[in-house]
């Protein structure tokens, strides 16, 4: 019976001790929700911050853009670029990755700053006009449709702060090669031709030599 | 031009309110240019009388933005503990560099000053073909 009595005890005892664990963990629960929404009410949902500070101007925004675009070329390109440790956790597969789809146009036309007046030859209505060669005269990204469509950094792995930038050049990089595969200055060339010619002759010229290079 | 961009993004929970959460401080450097975009003149835009010209031209515009991938770079990146990198958050910078980029150029009347010097080599380039008396009218300012 005294047997009995002192196990109905220990059952007694663990319940009781049950509920006051079960109280503290549920207490423990609501105090840092309390923590987190009353407490710091400060801290709720602050807006993002977006905040770019208003630009220097810098010498290139000075230059003339004496540039005359005559062909584009758009690519989608995607760039995978990984960061890997030089050491031992690179044999455990430690390492940071970005794949990045990248959006971006290349342009080839004359740089017009570099045609002076010995480069234009005049007589009665027929004219010469000599061009530089045509170039690249810009690769950009589009960096509205540009985006990292995967993200990956193991647990030990530092982060590359400049790992998204250096895929970003080697976009660019693989947006002016594939343009000039593309024959972009051959095209460019043709255009300039038939564009000055064009021009040349609207203004009443009838005899029109265009020399491109 | 060079601007800064600092990006943070929204806590998701009390936890990120506390431990922190995702933000990204942007070196970007970038240009803007702006000028006549000669494709749009047609033969009708053209005037000739004997040594005068008139040429109606198109406003100037912006005509195009870019990034200077080369020389932008992170200059600084926070991830709050037990955070996952946001993979989104520079390309997001960027996107606000550039628009600040060209804000900047629209407030610093880029569009006023394209169309000075445009005029200016236009102007030198036809009378260079021998033109005495060049006209330049942009359309919609008659």
């Amino acid at each position: 019976m005294n047997e009995e009595s002192r196990e109905n005890k220990m059952r007694k005892d663990t319940l009781i001790l049950g509920i006051i664990i079960s109280t503290v963990v549920v207490v423990a629960s609501l105090a840092s929700c309390i923590v987190g929404y009353v407490l710091f009410p400060f801290m709720d949902r602050p807006v993002p911050t977006p905040s770019p500070y208003a630009p220097v101007p810098t010498l290139q925004d000075i230059q003339r853009a004496a540039e005359l675009a005559t062909v584009k070329y758009s690519l989608i390109t995607e760039i995978g670029d990984e960061n890997v440790p030089d050491d031992l956790r690179k044999e455990f597969g430690i390492k940071e990755e970005i794949l990045l789809i990248a959006y971006g146009e290349a342009a080839a036309g004359f740089d017009l700053s570099k045609v002076s007046e010995e480069d234009m030859w005049v007589d009665g209505t027929r004219v010469q006009l000599h061009l530089p060669p045509p170039e690249i005269l810009y690769v950009r990204l589009d960096n509205d449709r540009t985006h990292v469509v995967h993200y990956e950094k193991s647990w030990l792995m530092d982060h590359d702060l400049n790992l998204e930038s250096r895929a970003r050049q080697q976009a660019e990089d693989a947006i002016r090669t594939a343009a000039l595969e593309s024959d972009i200055l051959e095209r460019a060339n043709e255009y300039g031709e038939l564009f000055f010619s064009n021009w040349l002759y609207s203004m009443g010229f009838t005899e029109v030599q265009v020399i491109v290079g | 031009m060079q601007t800064i961009v600092d990006r943070e993004r929204a806590p998701d929970s009390a936890w990120e309110q506390v431990l922190g959460t995702d933000k990204l401080l942007l070196v970007a450097e970038g240009e803007v240019v702006a000028g006549f975009d000669m494709a749009q003149l047609s033969k009708e835009d053209i005037v000739v009388r004997g040594d005068q010209v008139t040429i109606m031209l198109p406003t100037p515009q912006i005509l195009y933005s870019r990034v200077d991938n080369d020389k932008t770079y992170v200059y600084e990146r926070q991830t709050g503990l037990l955070q996952r990198p946001d993979k989104d958050i520079e390309s997001e910078a960027r996107q606000l560099a550039e628009r600040a980029m060209v804000e900047h150029a629209l407030e610093g009347e880029i569009l006023r000053q394209a169309e000075v010097n445009g005029r200016l080599q236009i102007e030198a380039f036809l009378r260079a073909l021998g033109f005495t008396d060049v006209v330049l009218i942009i359309q919609g300012e008659q």
